[in-house]
């Protein structure tokens, strides 16, 4: 089964995270080394290492 | 950031090196130590350019001090633009946005680290890191700057560089020393705290992964660790924005809370170090809170000598050392625990033991180098000509730009901090997380004095 890193559900950009947690840049940062490939799923609502899968996995691009 | 092609999905990792602020910290950090012993080496000194305000006690001294030395204060400047900018444009931000919010931060923290030279400024608790964070924090809720300039006021690259040049002030026999001490510390209140906050928000009816989630916020390193844990074991992103708001809401309490505690108790600097690198919760906090009480602490009657860095050290080798490390091993563990205990959500996470290594974080690499550097230099110098021309031309210099690189870092707190953007925050989270606030801070308070306080208080003499 292929990784979330290349469905289109998976959202790894900083923008994205910092959407979801605005306050996320005061204390921490969308580029620490900590974070590594996480994203967002669009799927699920929920934080996704970039190695996760599942079932809804669509190869694809978001724009 | 995603690209295309052949038609195919490519995205370039967050984990190759030119995407973290990890990697250039270490890279700024590194080349402004490496400028300051090609300096010293050639003879002279970049004390020229590692200008700081001087003591005063009357207006008169301050204006003749800028009347002379404002081409020095200029030449910083420009030597931070270019390394701010360089590195932030490396990291996807503009320079025409990161330029004018820098140019801003270094005028504001010239005037507090100025205010912060004031003879009485500890008589009216004006310590430079607090009055940043209290500057920053009006500033931003009074929405006085367009959001815009916030590409500038990036607090963790500013608070890894000046880790990585804190490193080069001191020696890897006193890292070697401690090192140990701060991991045995940390790992019993890592493990309580997260054990306390997991088992109250479990018993407050939330469910497991965001009780994890709010215990390695509580536990090991605040916001970073709510955001790596939370992927690890793929947690609702509310909860994740819930643990992050919390996590703040209290860092910022402790970085008043504890300094001025430390205080009413009369810790040792390095006591008091120990104790804030147990219990705060992020390292830009507390490495305030640390400076903050250092500065306390020095205009102490009695105060050892060096008791300002005494307690940034103790710190920085509690929190960084002793407890950041450890993230990628709690997303490991945490995410194989929520794949065979915890309710199937449809996702199957596959964190394995390299994940530790893509989680660590490498601005400590950056801080053992300069470490080690500084020790060689001090070997090869001999200890007689260390103590006098090596740390007066090479380690002072870099000691104030890592003192200018923190109040960047500080007043960043402030200034990105806006009270419209924390999540709204539940009893119940917020009930089970200060429940391990109460628990670390007693157990961090009982550890940093009675059980390894003959350490922290000696630490560096």
């Amino acid at each position: 089964m292929n990784a979330c890193r290349t469905c289109r559900h998976f959202d790894t950009a900083q923008a994205t995270l910092e959407c979801f947690i605005p306050a996320i840049g005061s204390l921490s940062s969308v580029h620490a080394a900590s974070r590594a490939d996480d994203g967002v799923c669009a799927v699920h609502a929920r934080l996704v290492a970039a190695t996760a899968t599942c079932r809804q996995y669509k190869e694809g691009v978001i724009f | 950031m995603s690209d295309i092609t052949a038609g195919r999905l490519t995205r370039v990792p967050s984990t190759a090196f030119w995407k973290q602020d990890d990697w250039w910290a270490v890279g700024a950090g590194l080349a402004l130590i490496a400028l300051a012993y090609g300096v010293f080496a050639s003879g002279s000194s970049l004390a020229w350019l590692a200008v700081t305000p001087p003591k005063w006690t009357a207006l008169p001294q301050l204006t003749a001090h800028f009347a002379a030395a404002w081409p020095r204060y200029l030449a910083q400047a420009a030597l931070w633009l270019v390394v701010v900018s360089g590195a932030l444009a490396a990291l996807g931000y503009r320079v025409r946005s990161t330029a004018p919010a820098f140019l801003l931060l270094y005028v504001l923290s010239v005037a507090i680290f100025t205010l912060g030279q004031w003879a009485d400024a500890v008589r009216f608790n004006l310590e430079p890191p607090l009055v940043a964070l209290a500057v920053g924090l009006l500033i931003a809720n009074l929405n006085l700057l367009p959001r815009g300039l916030d590409a500038g006021f990036k607090v963790e690259f500013y608070i890894k560089l000046g880790v990585v040049l804190l490193g080069a002030t001191l020696p890897l026999t006193l890292i070697a020393w401690a090192g140990p001490v701060a991991l045995a510390q940390a790992s019993i209140v890592s493990i309580v705290t997260f054990g306390v906050i997991f088992a109250a928000a479990r018993a407050l009816g939330l469910e497991p992964r965001f009780a994890a989630v709010l215990g390695v916020g509580g536990a090991v390193c605040g916001v970073s660790a709510a955001i790596a844990i939370a992927a690890a074991v793929g947690a609702r992103r509310q909860d994740a924005a819930v643990t992050v708001s919390i996590v703040i809401l209290w860092a910022i309490v402790m970085i008043f809370a504890l300094p001025f505690a430390s205080h009413l108790l009369a810790l040792p600097a390095g006591v008091g170090g120990a104790w804030i690198g147990t219990s705060e919760f992020a390292d830009a906090a507390g490495i305030a809170a640390a400076q903050a009480y250092g500065d306390i602490a020095a205009k102490t009657a009695g105060a050892a000598a060096g008791a300002a860095d005494q307690s940034v050290a103790a710190f920085t080798l509690m929190k960084v050392v002793g407890r950041d490390v450890w993230i990628g091993v709690w997303a490991l563990v945490l995410s194989i625990v929520a794949a065979t205990r915890w309710e199937n959500t449809g996702i199957e996470t596959r964190i394995g033991a390299a994940d530790i290594w893509r989680r660590f974080p490498k601005f400590v690499i950056g801080f053992l180098l300069a470490s080690i550097f500084i020790t060689l230099v001090a070997q090869h110098a001999g200890h007689a000509q260390f103590g006098h021309a090596t740390t007066a031309n090479l380690v002072t210099p870099i000691k104030n730009l890592r003192t200018w690189a923190f109040s960047f870092g500080f007043l960043s707190i402030g200034l990105t901090t806006r009270a419209r953007d924390l999540t709204a925050i539940g009893a119940r989270p917020l009930l089970a997380f200060s429940a391990g606030v109460a628990v670390n801070v007693v157990l961090g308070l009982a550890l940093s004095t009675w059980v390894f306080g003959t350490y922290w208080q000696h630490l560096g003499q």
